[in-house]
């Protein structure tokens, strides 16, 4: 139970609304904004040098792989920063590409840097780092679609900052190069699965179309369903169309659209990220929790706050509720998702 | 009775009036804008800042105030200190990213994996007892506990107290304030964390029970020169009297929207004397038959907010409820 996120940046209409999710802009410059991802869907562009984005992770741990599509957009490669690995606000670790195309890892100093890669610009690069943090076994490892070029790299000094731990992950650091990332996912150790490299991955967003096996929200505009009334696709349009509760306990579960593999035929599902977008009416105690099922069984995700404004919160299900195995295309197919209301 | 400080900022006119309440530090311009659920709420962007103090010197302590960072970046900054003189003990901090950090002084205790979304309301509470070797904090993040530990050392001074908070410090960006409060951990009630609470303001609509002062400008009824709502007119329409055990009582309006807890009520009158000699208020709770009044308050020569909380019902001692809030009067008595 590892993956601790995906995103594929398909449902965001704009930095507004990309601000509602739990990235965060890490500079004054915000966003480009989005544009035709790698396999149709969006990608994220940041195309000023100003412009970065930040992933707190989740469990403040010292190891983590962590795979992302890039594109450089720019006229030419210059020198910058692809991934940054933050403790607090200090840099532990840097993924760089320098104005010859290739991928240099910097810690406290340069630990290895490939030779021959030449990564050009206009072209799509699955690139993969694990990092373990540690000032004497400290261990790295870099793929470029699915080969290493870096490492695997043991007995290394990774932790630039006393005290091993990652906060964040940073996309783009006083990069001039353009460049626009899709299909992120962030592992941890922990668990038996998704505790690896996971090669080049698509990270597909399906929408819901139709309702599921409960719907006891009260539907506000949106058609005669309820799943007509949720906020997907383009730019949500907040209180004008929605389903609302107070009741804790209260369920919603909608079917989905099928998998395509975006064209491509699907080898293995890493995971599910079941990703809700709410807010609360009013001040009190509430909070909301992911909701899958699976055949018939069910299962719930932890606890999230509520703020007074909307926000995207995802949770990940790694593994089919029905059986406890992995996913499979077809058990997603005819999965439910939704959301579940607690006190 | 634990409820220490409540704040809505929805009665005040603009930030001169609200500096009749709290000290706001001067560097920048404080503004008053929309709040959370209406009302109002107080903005502080670079070096501004407002101080919580005349609260005692708890060692345990709750504080939760909504808060709303807008731009495109949340900046590092901190977003509350506890103070013991002029001594940091916790400080809740955030990183740019929107991660929060607590430290003591300027030792790290912990980092959130979570944190502050841009352009969203939060409902921030950060609960801690002073104890350089047993202290403990938890912050929780729209009700969701996001940091905390215990067996820490808290206490930069080793007095095991706070008696000054700083709301917001050093932040680039603009930082929205609301609904705040401040617990201590005595008595039975409000002890504890609240969870997301929202504070109303309901003003005088009536006269009350007795109305013993002399009404200036103002209407027909002494409620009418009551300072509510807007900008007040201080000396144009107020209510005076100079004898002692003389009360001042008003209906109000009714509090709207759905409860399930009134956690307490709050007086708040806006006063001062017109001479030199000792002069003192206190604020008075009416309901149905049974008054209460809050600890004396010293007036001085310009008109400032005092602040009287009444954390039960004075009629049976038990909780609040929304009808028996709409149902009482409120307004203060003149004491030596």
């Amino acid at each position: 139970m590892t993956m601790l996120f995906c995103e594929g940046f398909e449902q965001y209409a704009d930095q507004a609304d990309f601000l509602r999710s739990i990235w965060q802009t890490q500079s004054i410059g915000g966003i480009t904004g989005f544009t035709t991802g790698r396999h149709g869907g969006q990608a994220l562009q940041l195309h000023s040098s100003n412009e970065s984005v930040a992933f707190p992770t989740p469990d403040a741990g010292i190891e983590y792989w962590v795979g992302v599509a890039v594109r450089f957009t720019g006229a030419s490669i210059v020198a910058g920063g692809i991934i940054n690995l933050q403790a607090q606000d200090v840099v532990q670790g840097a993924l760089n590409i320098t104005a010859a195309g290739e991928l240099e890892y910097v810690a406290d100093t340069q630990l290895d840097i490939t030779s021959g890669l030449g990564l050009t610009i206009d072209t799509w690069y699955y690139i993969e780092l694990h990092v373990l943090l540690d000032a004497t076994v400290g261990e790295l490892e870099v793929k470029v679609n699915g080969a290493t070029q870096i490492g695997p790299l043991t007995g290394q000094d990774t932790e630039r900052v006393q005290g091993p731990n990652i906060h964040k992950i940073i996309l783009q650091q006083n990069l001039t190069n353009q460049p626009d990332y899709d299909d992120f996912y962030l592992n941890n150790a922990a668990g038996l699965t998704n505790n690896d490299f996971l090669g080049d991955i698509i990270v597909e967003t399906v929408f819901p179309d139709a309702d599921g096996n409960r719907n006891d929200m009260t539907r506000v505009g949106g058609g005669l369903n309820n799943y007509e009334a949720v906020d997907d696709g383009a730019t949500p349009d907040d209180d004008t169309t929605y389903n609302h509760g107070n009741v804790v306990g209260d369920d919603e579960l909608y079917s989905f659209g099928d998998l395509t593999g975006n064209g491509f035929q699907i080898d293995t599902v890493h995971g599910v990220g079941v990703t809700n977008h709410y807010r609360q009416a009013e001040a009190g105690v509430r909070f909301v929790r992911a909701l899958a099922r699976s055949n018939v069984t069910e299962v719930e995700g932890a606890n999230l706050g509520v703020g007074a404004n909307y926000q995207y919160n995802q949770h990940i299900y790694e593994v089919d509720p029905d059986g406890g195995g992995a996913w499979d295309e077809a058990a997603i197919n005819a999965a439910e998702f939704g959301i579940t209301i607690e006190g | 009775m634990t409820m220490l400080i409540m704040e809505g900022f929805e009665g005040y006119g603009d930030v001169a009036d609200v500096r009749r309440r709290h000290v706001l530090i001067q560097s920048g311009t404080p503004t008053l804008e929309t709040g959370r659920y209406g009302g109002k709420a107080l903005q502080m962007s670079t070096n501004n800042g407002m101080y919580l103090q005349g609260f005692g010197n708890p060692t345990t302590f709750v504080i939760g105030v909504a808060i709303f960072m807008s731009g495109t970046s949340i900046a590092t900054s901190d977003v509350i200190r506890t103070i013991d003189g002029v001594t940091d003990n916790l400080v809740l901090g955030v990183y740019a990213g929107g991660m929060l950090n607590i430290s003591r002084a300027n030792t790290l205790l912990g980092v959130s994996s979570v944190g502050l979304r841009l352009n969203t309301w939060h409902y921030l509470e950060l609960k801690g007892v002073i104890d350089d070797s047993v202290g403990t904090y938890e912050v929780r993040l729209d009700g969701v506990n996001i940091l905390s530990d215990t067996g820490q050392d808290t206490d930069s001074t080793g007095n095991a107290r706070i008696n000054l908070i700083q709301i917001h410090r050093q932040s680039s960006g603009a930082e929205l304030h609301d609904d705040l409060y401040l617990l201590d951990s005595a008595g039975l009630t409000n002890n504890d964390f609240l969870g997301d609470i929202q504070i109303q303001t309901i003003n005088p609509d009536g006269d009350g029970n007795r109305n013993d002062f002399t009404r200036v400008g103002g209407g027909l009824n002494n409620f009418e020169a009551v300072d509510d709502g807007d900008s007040p007119d201080d000396d144009t329409t107020y209510n005076h009297s100079a004898v002692l055990d003389e009360d001042e009582l008003y209906t109000h309006s009714a509090l709207s929207g759905t409860f399930d807890t009134v956690y307490a009520v709050m007086v708040r009158n806006h006063v001062r004397k017109e001479n030199a000699g000792d002069r003192s208020v206190r604020a008075i709770t009416r309901s149905n038959v049974s008054e209460a009044e809050s600890a004396l308050d010293p007036l001085g020569v310009d008109y400032r907010y005092i602040d009287g909380l009444f954390e039960t019902d004075p009629q049976g001692g038990g909780a609040w409820t929304e009808t028996r809030v709409n149902a009482a009067e409120f307004g203060l008595t003149i004491e030596a």
